[in-house]
């Protein structure tokens, strides 16, 4: 009892507390907008999510929790999601919150000139049942319709919207998040603690400032002169300068990404050995990954056995990444013919991700010992991913793949679904399982599915499956409860400072 | 004079009209800005549209068209990425550039001038072997390797400085140090020489021989006849600070046109680096016509030359 009245008693001193300092975060780059439908980056939903609440949330575990929306129905045909909102919550601006805004998020997350118009696009109608009450209907049923919601949706002001207009809204953003915009300028954007945030408790900081520092070494530098309380985006060598300092500490978790060798059956790949399936498992065993994971980023990557990575929905723990056996490679070659090997063109994004030079040229070496030679085309990322299907470059590419959604659904859509943009491999049956993953709203089924078509993915590999790298973070220790997702993503409203 | 100043105004024309013409052909060869506008998940439907809104669906001569008429107009377009226009852009960093690019040559004429002069009329001693050979390491250490020396020094370190932005006149001191470093060698052995050659002029021994204070023959007679190589390194050299300011702004996140340029050439944003690149094009050449001018007021041998 007395422990009880203990905790209450620390519990409402806590909360009375109220928020305070002030959290400084480097960002690598400049966000493009606030808007969320707009803010096509990282970066920029890191910064743009503090302002904003959505419908439902993602919880830790992965669970859809609600946020605005105090709970939902979905109708039996996976196309109707009926939501009752949460009373008596104001934007920053003192608008209430109600069904208006619900419509008023769809009608300009789906303009034209925004980056990420189809996450809105996808539903065909708002119905507004009665202030506290609206339904979505769909196109057609969508298994992530929730994450979407949960990643994309953030809840806009229909007055102030209306008043200020899209571009208005992007420079001087509302919305009924836990901290609210307070200004922008060249190397800063500053936001505050919304004191009227409806979740108890919530913003722990009075003052959010998000300084732009694009090079890595000066993120570091920063942070241990404790100007920067957050920097992310750092690599192993620059983490290794901080091991020991006591007054930072260092976050690192796998990045929900997967690095990999691109085949193509169409276009430049069109007639090349890679349509045979011997050929391409041959491939996957001629690659030294183990090599790469330990020499070039000292063993801070983790080996993957296909697109679907640990910790996403049904992921098939029995395959194991294919081993480094460049004499199996040799027999499978010969197998399918080609004991002499054969000459073919690779595509790389120069300096678009961490050591990704160095990763193509050890693809090169590799190759070469098998007795493929491989011509490597380096190519700056806007001239890499201008052309659709990566028609500016060879037979194969290398890329990579991440997704926010705790599912692969969105890597296997990007890259495998026949047609789509940067799709290069056609594969019938691999695109209908995806469709069918996509539209199946039962997870225990969709899981299955995911299984299904991993086997098909490893057997027949459509990829040289690479690695996923681990992202580092370094964090002053006066900071508390940070706790960054898979995906680098950043929930700032529970963390405080000391 | 004003034959001299409508010559070197044509030809200042001219330049102006080279620069526009290469800055817009050789930024399009850089790869096409969709690939970086847009989400890898934008369909082609949607790719078409931020095409044809941004007028990259036009052929190359109608967008040189009104992209000419624009800068005839003072329109330096929008930048894809910022979705504000682009002079607006410019004109909010340049204070900044500015400021560094002035403090950078206050720090070489601070280091510079008294060393180079004392370093030429004494050759041989000390501080003339200490002036070489900071020319010479001026010359040889790379701008962006100096600039992270400094910080793990002075900032992380010592704690003497910000490691970082532009929060107060302090934050200056480091961008300043590493950009002006490299230009150093150059003023530090310009001024050492001129120095060394006077020693022996004709007009020094002269006002040595009147019975002048060493102080005063500084001021009035040396001082003055530095000062047109001088003025003509300088305009070179601020040129050079304004340009060479991309990877001092990039690493010390100094928030000038440096790394808006750097951020504007990273997206792909082309309208942006165009304007940005034209700007400093139109800026320098006009600079060197001031300088030009200064140099023919300071001297006029000149423009009858």
């Amino acid at each position: 009892m007395r422990l009880t009245v203990f905790l209450l008693t620390l519990l409402s001193w806590v909360l009375a507390q109220g928020p305070s300092g002030q959290l400084t975060v480097a960002l690598a780059n400049d966000p493009k907008s606030l808007f969320m439908p707009r803010a096509a980056d990282r970066t920029a939903s890191n910064v743009a999510a503090q302002i904003y609440n959505t419908l439902v949330a993602v919880d830790d575990q992965g669970r859809i929790v609600p946020e605005l929306a105090t709970r939902w129905s979905i109708s039996a045909d996976g196309r109707e999601y009926t939501f009752t909102l949460r009373t008596g919550v104001k934007f920053h601006n003192g608008e209430d919150f109600d069904a208006r805004s619900v419509v008023a998020t769809w009608e300009t997350g789906r303009d034209k000139s925004n980056d990420y118009a189809g996450n809105f696009s996808l539903v065909k109608e708002v119905r507004v049942l009665n202030p506290t009450t609206v339904t979505l209907v769909l196109e057609k049923p969508n298994a992530l319709f929730l994450n979407l919601l949960a990643n994309a949706w953030a809840l806009v002001p229909p007055g102030y919207i209306k008043q200020v207009g899209l571009d208005g809204f992007s420079a001087r953003p509302v919305g009924t998040g836990p901290f609210r915009f307070v200004s922008r300028s060249a190397d800063r954007i500053v936001l505050e603690a919304n004191p009227n945030y409806w979740e108890p408790g919530l913003p722990r900081v009075q003052r959010v400032v998000f300084r732009v520092i694009p090079d890595a070494t000066t993120r570091v530098a920063a942070v241990r002169t404790g100007e920067i309380d957050i920097a992310n985006r750092l690599t192993p060598d620059l983490v290794a300068q901080l091991r020991g300092n006591n007054r930072v500490r260092i976050v690192s978790y796998p990045n929900d990404r997967v690095y990999y060798v691109g085949f193509k059956n169409i276009g430049a790949g069109k007639g090349t050995p890679l349509e045979n399936r011997l050929v391409r498992q041959a491939l996957n065993y001629a690659v030294n990954r183990p090599g790469i994971v330990q020499a070039i980023f000292n063993g801070q990557a983790r080996l993957v056995s296909g697109f679907v990575l640990p910790g996403n929905l049904g992921y098939d723990e029995s395959l194991k990444p294919y081993p480094y056996d460049p004499e199996q490679a040799k027999k499978l070659l010969a197998a399918a013919g080609f004991e002499k090997g054969f000459s073919l063109s690779m595509g790389c994004p120069a300096d678009a991700y961490v050591h990704i030079n160095e990763v193509c040229l050890s693809i090169q070496r590799d190759l070469a010992r098998v007795g493929i030679d491989l011509t490597l085309e380096f190519k700056t990322s806007s001239a890499y991913w201008s052309q659709e299907r990566y028609g500016a470059v060879g037979a194969m590419y290398v890329d990579s793949w991440s997704s926010t959604v705790g599912e692969a659904l969105p890597r296997l859509q990007g890259a495998l679904t026949p047609g789509a943009y940067y799709n290069t491999w056609e594969d019938a049956e691999l695109g209908r399982l995806i469709e069918q993953i996509a539209t199946t709203t039962d997870r225990t089924a969709r899981a299955a599915l995911y299984r299904q078509l991993q086997r098909r993915m490893y057997e027949d590999p459509p990829f040289i499956y690479l690695y996923q790298p681990v992202i580092f973070e370094a964090v002053n220790v006066r900071v508390q409860g940070y706790k960054p997702r898979s995906a680098e993503e950043y929930f700032l409203k529970g963390v405080s400072v000391r | 004079m004003l034959r001299y100043l409508v010559s070197r105004g044509l030809q200042a024309l001219l330049l102006m009209a080279g620069a526009l013409v290469l800055v817009f052909f050789l930024v399009r060869l850089t790869g096409d800005p969709l690939a970086l506008m847009l989400p890898k998940e934008a369909d082609a439907e949607q790719r078409a549209a931020f095409r044809a809104a941004m007028g990259l669906d036009q052929p190359l001569w109608l967008q040189f068209a009104q992209y000419l008429r624009g800068v005839l107009e003072g329109d330096l377009g929008h930048s894809l990425r910022n979705q504000r226009p682009n002079l607006e852009l410019i004109l909010e960093r340049l204070p900044a550039t500015l400021e560094l690019a002035l403090a950078a040559f206050a720090f070489i004429l601070l280091v510079a001038l008294p060393l180079g002069l004392l370093a030429g009329l004494n050759p041989g001693g000390l501080l003339d072997r200490l002036a070489l050979g900071l020319a010479f390491a001026a010359q040889v250490v790379p701008s962006f390797w100096l600039a992270m020396l400094l910080i793990l020094w002075f900032a992380v370190e010592l704690g003497w400085f910000p490691s970082f932005g532009r929060d107060s006149p302090l934050s200056l001191v480091l961008p300043a140090v590493a950009l002006g470093f490299s230009g150093l060698g150059q003023m530090l052995r310009l001024v050492r020489t001129a120095a060394l050659e006077a020693r022996r002029a004709d007009y020094l021994r002269t006002a040595r021989a009147k019975g002048l204070s060493p102080a005063r023959i500084t001021w009035h007679h040396l001082l003055p006849n530095l000062a047109i190589p001088i003025v003509s390194v300088a305009s070179l050299q601020l040129t050079y600070l304004l340009g060479g300011s991309i990877y001092i702004e990039t690493i010390f996140a100094w928030p000038g046109l440096g790394s808006l340029l750097n951020t504007a050439i990273q997206d792909a944003d082309f309208p942006l680096v165009q304007a940005i690149t034209l700007f400093i094009a139109f800026f320098v050449i006009l600079l060197q016509l001031l300088a030009d001018l200064a140099y023919a007021w300071l001297d006029p041998r000149i423009q009858h030359s």
